[in-house]
């Protein structure tokens, strides 16, 4: 049984075509991470990170564009905190989805605890321009 | 697995050109280098320096053998001696050669007198003033060397297998699985040599292609205005010319200890030039225009996977092979266009 709930509210995103939060390259993701505690938990770090990486065939190439420490201290059993980021999102990759290639954007919910097994937590959304708001194949 | 990298904004100078890349781009738009570091292009020259050592190191070693040989050797080791020296002066010969084409520089975004994708990649609507822009072929770094590298392979691998095949032969008691093993050396060996031909057939006829283009880098929605040149080394009647222009992807994967490559084409239009018979020295021209679509992704460069836009050219001769390449176009985001249109939404 994971010790800590994690979850992520994105603010003021439209909708792509296959129903993720989309942003416009240049945009402002800004949201909110919601965690929950099941039981006591010392945090050595509550890492939240904006980035893209690459899945399908080929090895996984990745980048952070925006990364923080949002908390680090002791969570107590039963009680939820808010943490509210933003980033400002480059002018590319654009989320993509290809053949053997697809460029995934995600916000990363990482939290660090001491012996025992980091929890994380991801939301991925859609970075392309009005243009490309089905991200599927090249063109 | 993951090749994570620590938070980036802004251009990415490279270290080997000096060119600037969008900052997802880890590979160099220019040079096709890593942009992280320098170290592969230093490892690159050192391999060819080392090229030149080793092909040097042989000759001497060769005038030594030869010494040593001719003074203590009977008449029938000299003959061994001899054919061996042959050997090695050939595989010196090759290192000596593959030294001089590192030095010239092997790359396609590499080449003296290439003027390289625009340093304003960053700045679309600056590179659209950049008037006529000429692009490397993909096969520059072996439209020369090719046939050359493939004969030296060929041979190299045919000499061994062969000589396997032949004392087999010779020998009174050899089984039949041994011929079994040695077959599929043997095949590979033909498939060499036929690789070779074909390389030299299409070095006869062709020489390689100019590519100019209209910009130098593009966003989607733009037209590519090329004009294409090649010059034959002999009189060809030309089947068809055609020019597409086609997003590729890229990927590479580890599988056990070997790196695999994949790609995937996608053929966006095709123009067909119109071609007549040719003369000798006469050059093969024509130009067209190919549009990338409004919604069409942009190039992507990263260590592993790539996504990249090409107009890859076909000239069909009969009886001949094909005379294939590709110019690697530039597409970067549109930036401009799309906070525009999300300012209206």
């Amino acid at each position: 049984m994971p010790r800590l709930e994690i979850g992520a509210v994105l603010d003021g995103a439209s909708t792509a075509a296959s129903g993720v939060p989309a942003f416009r390259p240049g945009d402002t993701v800004a949201g909110t991470v919601i965690v929950s505690a099941m039981e006591d938990v010392e945090c050595n770090g509550l890492q939240i990170e904006v980035g893209w990486r690459t899945e399908g065939r080929g090895t996984r190439d990745s980048v952070v564009v925006d990364q923080r420490t949002a908390f680090r201290g002791k969570l107590e059993a039963g009680r939820t905190l808010e943490f509210p980021f933003d980033a400002k999102l480059p002018d590319g990759p654009w989320s993509y989805e290809g053949k053997l290639l697809r460029i995934v954007w995600q916000v990363e919910v990482k939290a660090s605890i001491p012996w025992a097994r980091d929890e994380s937590f991801s939301a991925s959304f859609v970075v392309a321009p009005a243009e490309r708001d089905d991200v599927a194949g090249p063109f | 697995m993951s090749e994570a990298s620590k938070p980036t904004s802004g251009a990415v100078t490279c270290p080997h050109c000096s060119h600037e890349n969008p900052s997802f781009f880890s590979v160099c738009a220019h040079c096709r280098l890593p942009v992280s570091d320098g170290s592969r292009s230093l490892s690159f020259a050192r391999g060819f320096i080392g090229c030149w050592t080793v092909g040097v190191a042989l000759i001497g070693g060769v005038g030594v053998i030869v010494l040593i040989a001719a003074l203590i050797l009977s008449d029938e080791n000299r003959l061994a001696v001899a054919g061996f020296l042959a050997a090695w002066v050939f595989v010196a010969a090759f290192m000596l050669y593959a030294g001089r084409l590192g030095s010239r520089g092997l790359h396609p975004h590499r080449r003296r007198g290439d003027a390289g994708p625009a340093g304003d990649a960053l700045r679309p609507d600056a590179a659209r003033d950049a008037g006529p822009f000429r692009l490397s072929p993909e096969s520059a770094r072996d439209s020369e060397s090719r046939p050359i590298f493939l004969w030296f392979i060929a041979f190299f691998w045919n000499g061994l297998s062969w000589t396997g095949l032949i004392a087999m032969l010779v020998a009174t008691e050899t089984k039949w699985w041994a011929f079994l093993f040695i077959a599929p050396f043997i095949l590979v060996g033909l498939g060499l040599l036929v690789a070779a031909v074909r390389a030299t057939l299409i070095r006869m006829r062709f020489r390689a292609g100019v590519m100019t283009v209209n910009q130098a880098t593009f966003v989607p929605g733009d037209t590519v205005v090329f004009d294409y040149h090649q010059v034959l080394r002999r009189s060809a009647t030309i089947d068809s010319c055609t020019v597409r222009l086609v997003c590729r992807e890229t990927v590479t994967y580890q599988q056990g200890t070997t790196t695999r490559t994949e790609t995937h084409d996608e053929v966006i239009e095709e123009v067909t030039l119109d071609t007549t018979s040719h003369m000798p020295r006469a050059t093969l021209s024509g130009d067209g225009r190919l549009v990338i679509p409004k919604s069409a992704m942009h190039s992507f460069l990263a260590a592993k996977n790539k996504l990249e836009y090409f107009l890859g050219v076909t000239v069909a001769v009969p009886l001949w092979p094909d005379y294939k390449d590709d110019f690697c176009v530039v597409v970067l985001p549109s930036r401009i266009e799309s906070r525009a249109s999300h300012a209206q939404t």
